[in-house]
């Protein structure tokens, strides 16, 4: 066991799997020598080699559509994209070649690649910096979205995401790279995609959120359990395949839901969990189910920024205006 | 007051800088903006601008050396005294945590990261290396629709002590309500009251309709489905109308007739009818036209035991007060015996209804079909008015106008009143003209 941060975390994985799989490489914009923009690689162009572990052109489309001909040729490609922003310039190979190839090509070839990137606010910074796509890639037929929250889940699901013969979107949660610490397993271990996690157990209402929002919620929680209130915590982890059964199963028991994302609230991710509620847990429901969410509109610069993220106080509102409803 | 100026964080990944050439020496003052050294990184080469205004005390670092991100650029003296504690600019003032250990060194990024401090570690998970558990919840609630639920909560029900009968055993909005007469019986027994449930042959009275009712209840109904009912209401101050009806009153007394207001009004009504013929019209749709009618026969409601009674007072306009006064005796004896002919009560061209005698004051009278208008007098009050400037006690009567506003305009109606009104107010009028 060692103690270890996100970034130390996922680093620790790609190691694991460089080591162990010779058709894994990992590449990216100062994703080799500089150990990427927040160091997530850093040390493993040293240890494993400039032919696997090697820096590109800023050019995020020719990294990602580089990739997707290795993973076709029978490599394990883990490309880096510097933010969240940056990944739009590779948008068009992300839709159009990495999520279909195996349906196109009628499942002779695979595209076994993992595309990750920092996403999410809250570290003041600059425009495509703090975006928060999930929804964008998890309406994407053919991806698989991942956002870990710890250190454990983050090494665990980096493991299964680049074993995984599907292309995964790997969002990393940057405002809590660092600002957290686990004691994680020095050993190889893995957590299956598409499985959320019931964090805290409750019986009154169910709060759903994923990645740095799970710290928030869990100061909202303290607050909660002062007001009398028990909230069944759940980490989505996987956005896609999204974790229905385990979504449904709580809020069938709670009667209540309140769902907490970074991302503008329109046709997001937290519009899909409100389906869910009704779809799987309508007969249950004892008050409508409740979003808190960014507002619909770019998140603003680093003055303004606080007045765009979610608070615990404004998660706490929401949690007993429905348990009150 | 002196501080230290820190090696600024100016791009993405900046970890050090190499000084290329100083812009300022010590003892030199500066100004906040001023470019203090020229810096190399490995993205751009920049000039740092100075923060503050100021003397430069102290210089760090020499030509050709390389600097790390954080460390002293130049300590400034701002103003004051002067060997003042230099005083360490913290550009993050809110990041309390301590950095621990030498790790997070070197972690260049754009914006301000936070550090996991001595109580951000987790709980060390197992999940991934041990076995997963499956465990099975059972839900003890019972299903039932949000309308369901939201009756309970109404009702106080506790809605999972229901047995439903829904699909799946779901709680319907039926079980709800029947689960409601069982709680009230129960109630009702706890009190030990005897309680005897109404038997339906005792719960009502069944009674055929009289003709009159048959009547009254068709013409109502015919009335309202026909036309286009609008009603607009007024206020008429009367005071100069009950001075000559309390100076007559006595003369008409000895010849035995009952001078009443409405007899006033009835001759009022037939004089703006003159004028407002639009009052005294129907509408023939089937022939696209209007039918004026060049005689003025003004009915009068009448109430009965048995009922509403409508009969009507014949060429209104060729009789005069003591006459129409007459009239209305007539016909309200009638009614009250019973004795209205069919004859008495046909062919009304306006109908007045009188229902302040017993205590309205203002109403929504239904038309008489197919007239084009009916007028309702409510009860005489006595009440404040302004007559010259002065606050005085006065005596309005309140009026409510019906009409067929297919055939009569808002401003027609409020015309029809206003003339009316003009012949209530000053009686006189009603000899003049």
């Amino acid at each position: 066991m060692s103690v270890m941060t996100i970034v130390q975390a996922i680093n620790n994985a790609l190691d694991i799997k460089l080591e162990e799989d010779k058709s894994v490489v990992v590449f990216g914009e100062d994703a080799g020598v500089e150990g990427g923009v927040f160091r997530v690689t850093e040390g493993l162009q040293k240890k494993h080699g400039v032919e696997r572990v090697f820096d590109t052109p800023i050019a995020e489309s020719a990294i990602v559509g580089t990739g997707l001909g290795m993973a076709l040729s029978g490599l394990r490609p883990v490309v880096e994209l510097q933010f969240d922003g940056f990944s739009y310039p590779a948008f068009n190979q992300v839709i159009s070649n990495v999520s279909r190839m195996h349906n196109r090509s009628r499942s002779m070839y695979k595209a076994p690649m993992v595309i990750r990137f920092p996403y999410g606010g809250g570290i003041n910074a600059l425009e495509h910096h703090s975006e928060s796509p999930e929804a964008l890639y998890s309406h994407i037929p053919g991806l698989k979205v991942v956002v870990p929250s710890t250190p454990h889940d983050a090494k665990g699901l980096m493991i299964a995401a680049i074993e995984s013969d599907d292309p995964v979107i790997f969002m990393e949660p940057k405002r809590i790279y660092r600002a957290i610490k686990q004691e994680v397993s020095d050993d190889k271990f893995s957590i299956p995609l598409g499985k959320a996690k019931v964090l805290t157990e409750g019986t009154d209402v169910t709060v759903v959120a994923f990645g740095a929002m799970i710290r928030e919620c869990q100061k909202a929680m303290v607050m909660a359990k002062e007001a009398g209130i028990s909230v069944e915590l759940i980490d989505l982890r996987t956005i896609y395949p999204i974790d229905k059964e385990t979504i449904a199963a709580s809020i069938k028991k709670t009667g209540r839901v309140v769902i907490v994302a970074e991302a503008p609230e329109s046709f997001s991710v937290g519009g899909e969990l409100m389906a869910i509620a009704n779809e799987e847990a309508f007969l249950y429901l004892e008050a409508p189910p409740k979003r808190v969410m960014g507002f619909d509109t770019i998140v603003p610069l680093a003055k303004g920024e606080s007045m765009y993220m979610i608070s615990p106080d404004r998660i706490f509102y929401e949690i007993e205006r429905t348990v009150k409803f | 007051m002196r501080y230290i100026f820190n090696f600024p964080d100016i791009g993405e990944g900046l970890e050090e800088g190499t000084i290329l050439e100083w812009h300022v020496v010590k003892g030199q003052a500066v100004k906040a903006g001023q470019a203090l050294v020229n810096m190399e990184t490995d993205k751009i080469v920049t000039d740092i601008p100075s923060p503050k205004t100021g003397t430069i005390v102290e210089i760090f670092g020499s030509v050709g050396e390389t600097i790390k991100v954080g460390s002293p650029l130049v300590e400034i003296e701002i103003e004051g005294v002067l060997g003042a504690a230099a005083v360490v600019e913290t550009k993050e003032p809110e990041k309390a945590e301590p950095k621990e250990g030498d790790e997070e060194e070197g972690a260049g990024v754009v914006g301000t990261m936070e550090l996991a401090g001595k109580n951000a570690y987790l709980a060390a998970s197992d999940e991934g290396s041990s076995k997963p558990k499956t465990e099975e919840k059972s839900i003890s609630k019972v299903l039932a629709t949000p309308l369901a639920r939201a009756m309970a909560k109404d009702l106080n029900i506790d809605i999972n002590a229901i047995k439903g009968t829904g699909p799946s055993g779901r709680v319907t909005k039926e079980d709800i309500q029947n689960h409601q007469p069982a709680k009230r019986a129960v109630e009702v027994k706890q009190k030990a009251e005897p309680f005897t449930p109404i038997q339906p042959a005792e719960a009502y009275t069944y009674e055929a309709l009289s003709q009159i009712r048959k009547a009254i209840a068709k013409n109502m109904l015919n009335s309202k489905q026909s036309t286009a009912h609008m009603t607009l209401f007024e206020e008429v101050e009367i005071t100069d109308l009950m001075r000559i009806r309390d100076k007559f009153k006595h003369k008409y007394a000895e010849k035995d007739i009952k001078l009443t207001y409405l007899s006033f009004i009835v001759k009022a009504t037939v004089h703006a009818l003159k004028k407002h013929r639009q009052l005294n019209s129907q509408i023939d749709m089937e022939n696209d036209r209007m039918i004026f009618k060049n005689y003025y026969n003004i009915a009068i409601a009448i109430d009965t035991p048995e009922g509403l009674v409508v009969p009507v007072i014949r060429n209104a306009d060729q009789l005069s007060i003591m006459q129409i006064a007459h009239e209305i005796m007539l016909l309200s004896d009638k009614a009250r015996d019973r004795k209205l002919t069919m004859d008495d009560m046909k062919d009304g061209t306006f109908t007045l209804t009188n229902y302040g005698s017993i205590g309205g004051i203002f109403a929504t009278p239904v038309i008489n079909y197919p007239q084009a208008g009916i007028l309702g007098i409510g009860r005489i009050v006595k009440k404040p008015v302004i007559k010259n400037d002065q606050v005085v006690a006065g005596n309005v009567l309140p009026l409510s106008l019906s009409v067929d506003h297919r055939i009569v305009d808002g401003g027609e109606a409020s015309r029809f009143v206003n003339s009316i009104m003009e012949y209530l107010s000053d009686p006189m009028l009603l000899l003049m003209e």
